[in-house]
């Protein structure tokens, strides 16, 4: 079955091209690398998916839905929480997930959070650029999503936590589930993912199983990096 | 999916917030003030009305100031990453936003009167409140006229807050849109959508005027030669044969026919281009 499926996307912006007919099929239950150079289109690609960014031509479907507001209650994507000040209690944040998403998991909220060490009476103001990253990964986990979507979910953890929490994604996730993480670093997410999609130029340049790029290559990483090669 | 009653409460929730902090802070000010001067003048002394001042004038600044709070969430809430993952059609997301932030603004003006009236009990019981029972005497057959036309008001007003409210959406909206599609970056855009702004604010504040012109031209004999009149004897209008509850309906109707199309118009803008803030 096809979590995602997107024909001939295109996203302009103020004359900009952002993404150029990105074609870009994913199968259900991967894990999935999204790596690319800052300004790649990482973040625009998965917004389009969300329904966040519009004035796209091409279509997008996920798990078959193509109707952006339909399409919304299958995913679960990274927020900056943007919505909340900074007055207000992890707890206050998890009750408005509850309200609006119906396939939050009270109890795993809970099991992240104590995995996370983080307590559901702190606010939010109180809380350091990596414990807000780790509460953003616990409220994406605790819904049962179909395609989770990570924006660079680690750009503030500490390396050992993040060891912790890449290993749990796998408990978190249910199987059937789709998960795809942007990153512009691949070697700590390297041992879980099944396939990885590079944007270049707008576009999806390459998207290959990482089963075949082992095999080729000493590691995921210098693969991606063969990209780069020659560029400043 | 989650329907419309669910998105509804959970923005009641958030915004209400606001209210309640907003309420909070300006009960508690006023009635320290209220107590200062009834404290030091003595509930019966005139000098203690300047509390009772005080406290119109701070009902009067923080219900202007709330109600551009309102307008301007709701803006926010159309913008943001938090809200717009939210899996809701666009017609009940939109409508939630607009009604969300008309009911709070109810809740704060009928919480501000109460406010006010707790405020005035001291000096009535001090005395120092009197009626004017002659002049009670002469207004008393008009009574249930005037209760009418502050009902019809009240109601009046709901629907042109309603009104505003989509239309600051839809105009900020329609420049931020609008301004995407031209090949201008930095600041030349952001003066792009200014410019954009300023003639949309022109534009649709001349629909408004010319919607509501047009039904006075419609009611009346002569043109904007009409208005309506209140007096010791009542409420009248001046040059027209229909009466004033078909006049006063008549406006309203133009009014929430004005106001769906507003709504309608930023449905359209909102689904088709507006992006949540990164």
């Amino acid at each position: 079955m096809k979590a995602l499926e997107i024909k001939d996307l295109s996203y302009h912006k103020n004359s900009k091209t952002i993404l150029e007919r990105v074609n870009l099929t994913l199968e259900a239950g991967k894990i999935v690398a999204l790596v690319g150079a800052n300004g790649a289109g990482k973040t625009s690609l998965m917004r389009v998916i969300a329904g966040l960014a519009k004035q796209y031509k091409g279509s997008v479907e996920v798990c078959g839905e193509a109707d952006e507001d339909r399409r919304k209650q299958y995913i679960a994507m990274t927020d900056s929480l943007s919505a909340f000040r900074d007055s207000r209690k992890i707890k206050d944040v998890a009750d408005f997930y509850r309200l609006v998403y119906p396939d939050f998991d009270d109890k795993q909220f809970a099991d992240i959070l104590e995995f996370m060490n983080l307590n559901a009476d702190e606010r939010l103001g109180s809380l350091s650029k990596g414990m807000k990253e780790k509460l953003i990964i616990a409220l994406v986990f605790s819904r049962k999503a179909k395609l989770y979507l990570l924006d660079e979910p680690f750009s503030g953890v500490d390396a050992m936590s993040r060891k912790k929490i890449i290993k749990s994604m796998l408990l978190w996730k249910p199987e059937e589930a789709t998960l795809v993480i942007s990153d512009h670093v691949l070697d700590e997410i390297a041992p879980v993912i099944d396939e990885v999609v590079l944007i270049k130029k707008h576009s999806v340049l390459e998207q290959r199983s990482a089963e075949e790029i082992r095999a080729e290559h000493e590691s995921i990483e210098e693969w991606y990096e063969g990209f780069y090669e020659g560029e400043e | 999916m989650i329907g419309f009653k669910q998105i509804f409460g959970a923005m009641f929730k958030e915004k209400s917030r606001t209210t309640w902090l907003s309420l909070g802070g300006e009960a508690v000010f006023i009635f320290l003030v209220s107590l200062y001067f009834g404290i030091r003048y003595g509930f019966s002394s005139d000098s203690a009305g300047v509390g009772i001042g005080i406290a119109a004038m701070v009902i009067f600044c923080v219900g202007i100031w709330y109600q551009i709070d309102v307008i301007m969430a709701a803006y926010r809430v159309n913008r943001s990453q938090t809200w717009r993952q939210v899996p809701v059609t666009a017609g009940n997301f939109l409508t939630a936003n607009v009604l969300t932030g008309l009911t709070t603004a109810v809740i704060f003006a009928l919480a501000n009167l109460l406010i006010f009236v707790i405020t005035l009990l001291p000096f009535n019981f001090g005395g120092e409140m009197r009626i004017d029972s002659q002049a009670m005497a002469t207004f008393q057959p008009y009574v249930s006229s005037i209760i009418n036309w502050g009902l019809y008001m009240a109601l009046f007003a709901l629907v042109s807050f309603a009104g505003g409210i989509c239309f600051w959406l839809l105009i900020t909206e329609s420049a931020s849109v609008l301004g995407d599609f031209l090949p201008l970056k930095g600041k030349t855009s952001k003066f792009a959508k200014a410019v954009i702004l300023l003639a949309l604010l022109a534009l649709l504040s001349w629909g408004s005027s010319s919607i509501l012109g047009a039904v006075i031209g419609m009611v009346s004999n002569s043109g904007f030669d009409f208005n309506f009149v209140i007096d010791n004897t009542g409420l009248h209008t001046s040059q027209t044969d229909l009466g004033l509850p078909v006049i006063s309906w008549l406006y309203m109707l133009a009014e929430i026919v004005y106001v769906a199309i507003l709504w309608a118009a930023e449905y359209f803008v909102f689904k088709k281009g507006v992006e949540a803030k990164k």
